[in-house]
């Protein structure tokens, strides 16, 4: 019965198989699709709500009401802040259809959570099969060949579909898009044997999907997809098949139009906030060797049988993967010596070698890249002579070169790639098993092998957090807020009152809560916090009240939403000290109060001038230096720097000491990220390229000012490092 | 037989000799990573520390030495003191340095003891360090890797500067780092005189950051709080004596503070009701063993006013080899009762302790092995 089922729909009942498992290994995510979310390993849910937010906010664009894609409503007055994190727009294209038909934001998520979990097993599973080449034993005479590619390419579709770091990772939405990367594989060796524009499009839809839904996979992918292309397409340009080479050119022009949207959106915002991360954040979130022999938490067998799981346990490859992908890769390397069975002649001449070293090599390039700067030093001054594994350290080679990593922060993701280039090999290896196994024994291997996967990689019950689903289950206060009008821009207090997670928990739900009325919101939780909204979270801790009132007014928020349960004396005091002076109550519901900011003045206030200027050493690089500004800035006074508006950019010419009309070079430095200026905190300090050490008549002016205060001063760069500089007045 | 042996011989020299790289680059590597971490990211309040006094012509301290700083940065402006306050274990030789202003926790200002010599103020360098709080327990640093790096001072010219605590004759330094490959890096521009003790500095610079002298005394005087008395040895019979004591670790009758090591009868400064016969002094940052007392840990952290009874409480459970432990579950007990909980993934306890429990004895319990309970006071 099975036999005759899997020789007539064998791709059905895998993908009937992975349904099972899908629906039963995150159990209970299926039970609660529209009302529980899961927070997977992490201790609070401000991953999924901001997932949930994103999501709800491409809808929302889709649907047509939003103008700009990339400034959505989260920390308000700040623009292009989707690109603060994952954009994920293929996951709200994918599921604006059920929204339409009126499903909510959590059904979609969990639909999508499911999805993807299914998809990354069924993806493997399709790209197994293929490189097994399954489909030529069709016609083979020997009972039961046909099995075997099955079972391991199912196998495989678990050990990497269902790995350990799914079900650690359960409750980062953008992190199970795991689907696409073995698609997208698919996809490239497809093309290259049949050379079918349908082909080109899956590897399209693939790649395009992957950098879609998830951008870290997308960069991660483009890594491998270009090693696959410099191993297997240089024989096509070889070969002379010319046909193939321009449709790879016309696949690869269209995948990149096809990236341009995302990838302008993420660097325009990367520019104007300087969103690069620095090494040492690399460093830590980097895959330590010892971090692969962790045993993972989640797991049945080692988090609670064996009570030997760890935290972070998440980049854990598994005993079964391992074990199988190292008898792949024997097979990979074994002279020929099968046995002359019709089977053994079969496989050995459909398995291509060249295939199965190239995964063998991709798992070993993922695993290094996974230990990202954790292993190699991060700086290649004094080291002396080893100053060359510094620089020949592939992640760091990438993060300086290469666009778009010195924008994460996270290389342990790459241990996913290592996992799925290690499934293949493992179906490979679980192939190889039941060929070379006795006739008699193959049909309890089999089944024990595949026991012995779901086994190992069976995780414990997903924890679900209960949410609202509508607007009906939040606060009632919340019905005032949708009263507002439709370009009302308010904050909601407490901000957060530290940078744990668990701390920012209640930013995460104030977006959360913001797409059921779409209002502007001050509040953001994100990959990356712009500096404006960290200051004004300083301010309402530490500055008098009137200072806050100025901060608030030059942000822009016409309505402050309190949480009185949440607020500390200090903060209540401060909002006490405002009522009636600032701030006037205009609902409350419980201990929940919304008032409105009265605003005095119509006209912006202008930008303070100078009072002065100074160089000094830069921050970055020892090829730059800081021109620092100190603006004149009176008690009380608040005023905001956004690099959209009051753009602050100088100009700053310089010329010889010794010939002072010898111009040598002249660097114009914009200030990046937003600012609040304040009495206390008046400096912007902007970063220019400097000329060689020397001394130099410098003239510094400034690009948008209505009347330029052009300042002089001699700057001298030493040799050691050091800047010093004298104003001439 | 011969080509096996010298193939044999090959193999472990080449082993050997791969050993012996991996290990230099292991010691480069380190290195090579503090010196980063001093010249990028390291405080000027911290990075005046490397260069020592003796390099700017301080050949000795005296007790009563003292210098106050004005730090002014950016975005404030913030006073650093260094005092000469005791004699170290060898007399002449070095001396407890007191400074006040570098750390606060909560707002509130935590004092530095450090037994140093005018040789070297690096971190790292002191024979003892402890940190102390008024009202709280002191709390032993322990001793960090001798930083390995050397300073070089690039002199410039002399010049006449004035500050608020008088015009100086200085000498202009830069002053440099040196890394292990014999690089340098700039590490702060300098203005120093031999006559400022006593770390002989009028002005340092780095960045934005600048550190000038505000107030200078040689003969300041000072109370060594008697939480301290007894790890500063032979201190008080060399200091002039404050005569009329009154905060509230001057009750503490005895206290031993040794590095690592902490006892104390402490039975004046509370009543007996606290801790009863459970009261043992507990560092502030680490408890270890597998029944642990939390009473007076939490009591110095209230007197301190590191946090408020109605904080809640941040526990982080970990093990001896500071690995935390997750998902570890922990006994409360106390005079009304006990409770089971258990930590978060990543080894965290958050505890909200009504008025009746922070008094009540509280005590903590490991149901299988000992573990390190670090108390680490929320702010509000």
């Amino acid at each position: 019965m099975f036999t005759k089922l899997l020789k007539k729909y064998p791709h059905l009942l895998a993908g009937v198989c992975f349904l099972l498992l899908t629906v039963a290994m995150p159990w209970p995510v299926a039970t609660r699709l529209n009302t529980h979310v899961t927070p997977g390993q992490q201790p609070v849910m401000t991953v999924p709500y901001l997932n949930l937010w994103t999501l709800a906010w491409n809808h929302h664009w889709l649907t047509g009401q939003a103008e700009n894609y990339w400034d959505t409503n989260q920390f308000y007055p700040h623009q292009q802040t989707l690109a603060y994190s994952e954009p994920q727009f293929a996951m709200g294209l994918l599921t604006v259809a059920l929204t339409l038909l009126g499903a909510n934001t959590v059904l979609t998520y969990n639909l999508l959570l499911l999805g993807f979990v299914w998809g990354a097993g069924m993806t493997v599973y399709a790209l197994c099969w293929y490189l097994f080449q399954a489909k030529a034993l069709e016609n083979s005479t020997t009972k039961g060949t046909r099995c075997y590619p099955w079972a391991a390419s199912v196998t495989a579709g678990i050990l990497y579909g269902f790995h350990f770091y799914i079900f650690a990772e359960l409750g980062v939405l953008q992190l199970l898009t795991t689907l696409f990367p073995p698609l997208t594989l698919l996809g490239l060796h497809r093309f290259l044997n049949t050379n079918k524009w349908t082909d080109a499009l899956l590897f399209c839809s693939g790649f395009l999907g992957c950098w879609y839904t998830c951008a870290y996979y997308g960069l991660f992918l483009s890594v491998f997809v270009c090693c696959f292309v410099l191993k297997f397409g240089y024989r096509k340009v070889l070969e002379m098949e010319w046909k193939t080479c321009i449709r790879g050119v016309v696949t690869a022009l269209i995948t990149l139009l096809g990236l341009l949207p995302l990838i302008g959106g993420m660097q325009s915002a990367k520019t104007a906030m300087e969103l690069s991360r620095p090494k040492l954040a690399v460093r830590d979130l980097s895959a330590g060797i010892s971090d692969y022999l962790k045993f993972p938490k989640t797991s049945w067998l080692y988090g609670k049988i064996l009570e030997i799981g760890s935290p972070d346990g998440r980049i854990f490859l598994g005993v079964m993967l391992v074990s199988l992908a190292a008898i792949g890769t024997v097979f990979i390397f074994r002279k020929s010596t099968a046995r002359k069975t019709d089977e053994a002649q079969i496989n050995t001449a459909l398995f291509p070698k060249h295939h199965g070293k190239f995964y063998l090599i991709m798992a070993g390039l993922a695993f290094w890249l996974s230990c990202g700067m954790a292993v190699t030093p991060t700086n290649a001054a004094g080291l002396g002579v080893y100053r060359i594994i510094a620089w020949l350290s592939p992640y760091n080679l990438l993060y300086q070169y290469v666009p778009g990593f010195s924008s994460i922060r996270s290389p342990y993701r790459f241990a996913i790639f290592c996992a799925l280039f290690l499934a293949v090999l493992a179906g490979w290896g679980m192939l190889y098993v039941l060929e070379r196994s006795r006739p008699q024994w193959r049909a309890v291997l089999m089944p024990i092998l595949v026991i012995c996967v779901l086994f190992e990689h069976w995780p414990l019950p997903a924890r679900l957090v209960s949410l609202p689903s509508s607007s009906s289950e939040l606060p009632r206060i919340y019905e005032h807020v949708k009263k507002l009008p439709a370009d009302a821009t308010f904050i909601e207090l407490p901000l957060a009152r530290g940078h744990s997670e668990q701390q920012l928990e209640t930013q995460a739900q104030a977006i959360y809560a913001s797409t059921f009325h779409w209002r502007r919101i001050a509040n953001g939780y994100s990959g990356f916090t712009p500096r404006a909204h960290l200051e004004l979270n300083q301010m309402i801790a530490e500055s008098d009240s009137d200072t806050l009132m100025s901060a608030l007014k030059v942000l822009g928020i016409q309505y402050v939403l309190t949480h009185e349960e949440e607020l500390n004396e200090n903060e209540k005091q401060k909002l006490m000290a405002l009522q009636g002076d600032g701030l006037m109550p205009i609902a409350h519901e419980g201990e929940k109060r919304l008032y409105q900011v009265v605003f005095n003045a119509t006209k912006p206030p202008a930008l303070p001038i100078t009072e002065g200027l100074t160089f000094y050493e830069s921050r970055t690089s020892q090829d730059s230096v800081t021109l620092c500004l100190y603006y004149q800035m009176d008690v009380n006074q608040c005023q905001l720097i956004t690099p959209w508006k009051r753009k602050i950019e100088y100009d700053v010419a310089w010329y010889s000491r010794a010939n002072q009309s010898e111009l040598i070079l002249v660097s114009t430095g914009t200030c990046r990220n937003s600012q609040l200026l304040t009495k206390t905190s008046n400096v912007i300090e902007i970063n220019l390229p400097a000329p060689p050490p020397g001394e130099y008549r410098v003239v510094v002016k400034p690009r948008s000012a209505v009347v330029p205060r052009t300042t002089l001063g001699i700057c001298r760069i030493h040799e050691s490092g050091f800047v010093t500089f004298e104003s001439i007045l | 037989m011969k080509t096996r042996m010298f193939t044999l011989i090959a193999i472990c020299f080449t082993a050997l000799l791969t050993f012996w790289i991996f290990l230099d680059f292991q010691k480069k590597q380190e290195a090579s990573a503090t010196f980063h971490a001093i010249t990028k990211n390291t405080p000027l309040s911290v990075r005046h520390l490397f260069i020592t006094p003796e390099q700017l012509g301080v050949q000795a301290w005296q007790l009563g030495d003292f210098a106050a700083y004005q730090l002014r940065t950016n975005t404030g402006c913030k006073q650093i003191s260094f005092h000469i306050a005791a004699l170290g274990r060898k007399p002449g030789n070095d001396f407890w340095l007191k400074i006040q202003g570098l750390r606060q926790y909560n707002k509130v200002d935590i004092d530095t003891w450090r037994l140093v010599s005018v040789k070297s103020l690096a971190p790292g360098s002191e024979n003892a360090e402890a940190l102390l709080a008024s009202g709280g327990i002191p709390i032993p640093i322990q001793r960090q890797r001798v930083f390995p790096h050397r300073v070089l001072l690039e002199p410039l010219g002399e010049e006449n500067l004035k500050t608020a605590g008088g015009t100086f004759k200085c000498q202009h330094y830069f002053a440099h780092l040196q890394a292990p490959d014999g690089s340098t890096l700039p590490l702060l521009e300098l203005w120093a005189n031999p006559r400022v003790p006593p770390l002989g500095i009028v002005r340092a610079r780095w960045q934005d950051e600048v550190l000038q002298l505000a107030e200078t005394q040689t003969q300041h005087l000072s109370e060594i709080p008697r939480m301290l008395s007894k790890t500063i040895k032979g201190s008080n019979s060399q200091l002039p004596q404050i005569p009329t004591p009154s905060t509230k670790e001057t009750q503490h009758q005895q206290t031993k503070v040794s590095q690592g090591n902490l006892a104390s009868v402490c039975t004046q400064c509370h009543d007996a009701t606290i801790g009863g016969k459970h009261l043992k002094l507990a560092s502030l940052t680490a408890i270890s063993g597998s029944e642990l007392d939390l009473t007076q840990a939490l009591y110095h952290t209230y007197a301190a006013e590191l946090s408020e009874p109605q904080n809640p409480l941040l526990l982080q459970l970990t093990s001896h080899r500071r690995e935390r432990l997750g998902s570890k579950r922990v006994r409360f007990t106390w005079e009304k009762g006990s409770f089971w909980i258990k930590s978060d993934t990543s080894g965290r306890l958050v505890l909200s302790l009504d008025e009746i429990t922070n008094r009540g004895n509280i005590r903590v319990t490991t149901g299988k092995g000992r573990c390190v309970l670090n108390v680490s006071p929320t702010s509000s």
